[in-house]
């Protein structure tokens, strides 16, 4: 008779496709994504809901100020990453900072891939998920006018580090951890970009050999401030803010479109 | 969303009330654990011993096995939370009394575990540790040299380690510890142990409403007569001293917790 590891282990060859890692940055496209691979991958499949998350770390120490939350909390990622690719768990999604130690141990046996935006619709949209969270820790109830003198539009602006430089925040001057996520984007298997989905799609499915459904999810809703009604002076403090997240942007979109022509 | 809304009250219809059960090793939870695992099969969540060791000696791997072992167990307190906040009705595995998890969901959840008597468990896991997984645990193969480890040490006061709900590092062997583990005990719904299995199946159908099929897995390869020749009086007189903080907390267990 079949046990149910066997059974459970046919499944999985029969269903899934290659082994893959999808760091999903927010508002980069990514729930559609993350849906898409839930489906093909459900036979084995990982992913962290930050706001289960992040109600367990503020639970298990009250004390914790937002620094050392985050702290716990990217900690608590990178440790269940490795454990699920320990486990050889087919497909690990979600919002998952990029390992340095996940990627040199098992960059040969899976995918690693990720999407971006364009730093400026990534504040802006990035600003009105935060106005309409429901959760109150992420909640921001002030113009974006106001916002901007904040120091989470700091962070935001700097947001592409944090994915992807493999430092902690504040571990390194900006400028060393821009130069890492370059670094470390380069070793990426693929990146998409928002504005051009269908060719990353494309190139998802020739990865991973399996057919992939990717809807639209997350489409935004109608709300306050959009790029287009900025002002002249708004639109600067925003580039001027995302300075770290541009710089990286460009240099994905320069070299990595490169790449993939040159393929 | 109303498929979301189809799943909730599928879990709900399919599940007993929501449980943690926190399985001491060699306390009779692999079996348990399986039969949970079936009967809550929409809605159920464990610990991966292997691959969480192995994920820690890649990030840390500078850490003692002493230390890498509570740092597995702080995660996994973490993440015993963390699958509370996210309604998985049962939640077993080697994990530790969180006072944070029971105070915040203890309306929510019964808390359930079981023991064993504390000589059985120091023997059973002697000749368990000789099969693990070699490159996590390298196995010792005389039990002289087995009682002289830091493990065997923390196993003689794993219940204190595993009630205390105290930090990682507090001294379970320390008197405050022991009552404190005592204490915590009586807030369980039920404590089972592993010599009245049908007695823990019975309680267990009364707490949750539903009825385990437990098997016996984890069964001992080695035969009776073998385990019980490499009991030499010196043996057991070093398996009793160890397991001071075992034999202190089970004894209250059976004496005032049994029904």
């Amino acid at each position: 008779m079949l046990s149910f590891e066997s059974a459970r282990q046919t499944l999985i060859e029969r269903t899934c496709g290659h082994r893959v890692v999808f760091h999903h940055v927010p508002k980069c496209g990514g729930t559609s994504i993350e849906r898409a691979l839930r489906l093909r991958y459900a036979a084995s499949y990982a992913t962290v809901d930050l706001r289960a998350l992040y109600n367990a770390l503020a639970c298990a120490d009250p004390e914790l100020d937002d620094t050392r939350l985050e702290r716990a909390s990217n900690e608590y990622r990178e440790a269940e990453l490795l454990s699920a690719l320990y486990f050889d768990t087919r497909c690990i999604a979600g919002h998952i900072y990029f390992s340095a130690t996940a990627h040199r141990l098992f960059s040969d046996r899976y995918h690693f891939v990720t999407t971006l935006r364009d730093p400026i619709d990534f504040f802006v949209s990035f600003y009105h998920q935060m106005v309409n969270a429901r959760e109150a820790r992420w909640q921001v109830d002030r113009s974006l006018e106001a916002f901007l003198e904040t120091p989470r539009a700091e962070l935001i602006g700097r947001f592409y580090t944090l994915y992807f430089s493999g430092l902690p925040d504040g571990g390194a001057p900006i400028e060393e951890s821009v130069r890492r996520a370059k670094a470390n984007l380069l070793k990426f298997d693929a990146v998409g970009f928002v504005d051009a989905m269908p060719s990353f799609n494309r190139r998802l499915r020739e990865l991973l050999g399996v057919p992939l459904w990717i809807g639209h999810a997350n489409r935004s809703r109608a709300s306050g401030v959009d790029r287009a009604e900025m002002s002249t002076d708004m639109r600067r403090r925003v580039s001027e803010l995302s300075a770290p997240n541009i710089d990286i942007y460009e240099f994905a979109r320069r070299e990595l479109a490169e790449r993939e022509t040159a393929a | 969303m109303r498929l979301e809304g189809l799943r909730k009250s599928l879990v709900e219809a399919a599940s007993g009330h929501r449980l943690v059960f926190h399985h001491v090793p060699k306390c009779g939870g692999t079996s348990i654990g399986k039969a949970l695992r079936r009967r809550y099969a929409f809605s159920s969540a464990r610990f991966r011993t292997v691959p969480t060791f192995r994920a820690m000696a890649a990030l840390y791997p500078e850490d003692s096995p002493a230390v890498r072992a509570r740092r597995v167990d702080d995660l996994w307190q973490q993440k015993l939370l963390y699958y509370l906040f996210s309604d998985i009705h049962c939640i077993l595995g080697h994990v530790r009394f969180s006072a944070a998890a029971y105070e915040r969901f203890s309306d929510r959840y019964r808390f359930v575990t079981t023991l064993r008597e504390p000589r059985s468990l120091t023997v059973s896991h002697f000749f368990f540790q000789l099969n693990r997984v070699g490159d996590v645990w390298p196995p010792i193969q005389r039990i002289e040299d087995y009682l002289e480890t830091d493990e065997a040490r923390q196993m003689g006061s794993i219940f204190s380690y595993y009630f205390s709900g105290l930090p990682s590092a507090a001294d379970p062997a320390a008197a405050a510890s022991i009552e404190r583990a005592k204490a915590n005990l009586r807030r369980f719904a039920v404590v089972g142990f592993v010599d009245d299995m049908a007695g823990f199946n019975e309680r267990l159908r009364g707490t949750l409403g539903v009825r385990l099929a437990i098997g016996h897995a984890n069964r001992s390869s080695t035969p009776a007569n073998e385990r019980q020749s490499i009991l030499t009086d010196s043996v057991r007189r070093k398996i009793e001293a160890l397991n001071a903080a075992n034999i202190e907390i089970y004894d209250f267990a059976r004496r005032e917790l049994a029904q």
